[in-house]
């Protein structure tokens, strides 16, 4: 093995070779970013879904409203668990196409914030946090899925954007019904948990 | 005909370099999987590297392991990017 290194260091490389190691070591790197590149989404997705079924259920049986509260869950389950996985698959690596999607949902979740922030602040009426959030990150991972190339990920949360818009179009006609929380844990189910799973499962197999 | 920079062109040295054109910065047990070089082998070429500034290395710890992260400097691209051309030119492409 150290004879092979040592070949690998002082062999002489023709203009070819020169390239195929150049070529091949920008193939393995774009290969080995997409690994675990998945997990952000699985969590956040599986997450919003638990709670998706916890508060339409919770709410339809106990006809009261305030089983919404339920939805801060989302965050404080989401952060630890996030940090946590993060932690476990720490990469290796930092690509460009890499650091720009962290960078893209630093800004969506400070969006995210600010939206539940201002909310609060401007007593404006809670329900409508949901549809927004919706169209929020629906945005968040079509753009994801621009940057990292992939058009499932880039297409899928446009399913969640119609959702958002129907779950809109109900609550202005004053129908605060289950059905429209549990379109919330629909739509994250197809825009984030089904290309969470596709990114891992692409890239996990590569591996 | 123009001369292909020695230091670049050598097989281990052209993979570490071509790996970090393409990333923000790579850790050393990164570049040791990739590379499929020994530690030690490894660390000569990094070395090489850093001392003709064509790569910053950055040593910190995480938790009790210590870590190497290794990135690209503006003279370490100016230098793979004439290769790359250099190169070209030899295979008259």
């Amino acid at each position: 093995m150290e004879n092979e290194n040592l070949k690998q260091e002082e062999k002489v490389m023709s203009g070819l070779e020169s390239l195929e190691v150049i070529t091949n070591m920008i193939q393995k790197t774009k290969e080995a970013s997409g690994v675990h590149s998945g997990d952000s989404f699985i969590v956040w997705g599986w997450t919003t879904v638990a709670i998706a079924i916890a508060t339409s259920v919770a709410c339809f049986v106990t006809r009261d409203a305030h089983w919404n509260l339920l939805w801060w869950l989302v965050p404080v389950i989401g952060f630890p668990l996030s940090y946590w996985v993060s932690r476990r698959h720490k990469p290796t690596i930092t690509t460009y196409t890499g650091d720009t999607v962290n960078k893209l949902w630093c800004v969506t979740g400070i969006a995210l914030g600010l939206l539940g922030i201002l909310f609060w602040l401007l007593k404006m009426p809670a329900i409508y946090i949901m549809p927004l959030v919706l169209i929020l990150t629906s945005i968040g991972t079509s753009t994801t899925g621009l940057i990292i190339r992939e058009p499932l990920v880039t297409w899928l949360p446009l399913v969640g954007f119609c959702i958002a818009i129907w779950m809109l179009s109900l609550f202005f006609a004053g129908n605060y019904s289950f059905w429209s929380l549990a379109g919330m844990g629909v739509a994250m189910l197809v825009m984030m948990v089904i290309p969470g799973h596709y990114l891992n499962h692409k890239y996990n197999v590569k591996k | 005909m123009k001369e292909l920079d020695p230091l670049l062109h050598s097989q281990l040295r052209l993979a570490i370099v071509s790996i970090l054109m393409s990333a923000v910065e790579a850790d050393f047990v990164y570049l040791k999987e990739q590379t499929q070089a020994t530690a030690g082998n490894l660390s000569v070429q990094i070395d090489k590297l850093r001392e003709a500034d064509y790569i910053a290395v950055e040593k910190t710890f995480e938790g009790k392991k210590p870590r190497t992260v290794c990135r690209m400097t503006d003279t370490g691209r100016k230098a793979f990017e004439n290769y790359v051309q250099t190169v070209k030119l030899y295979l008259h492409l």
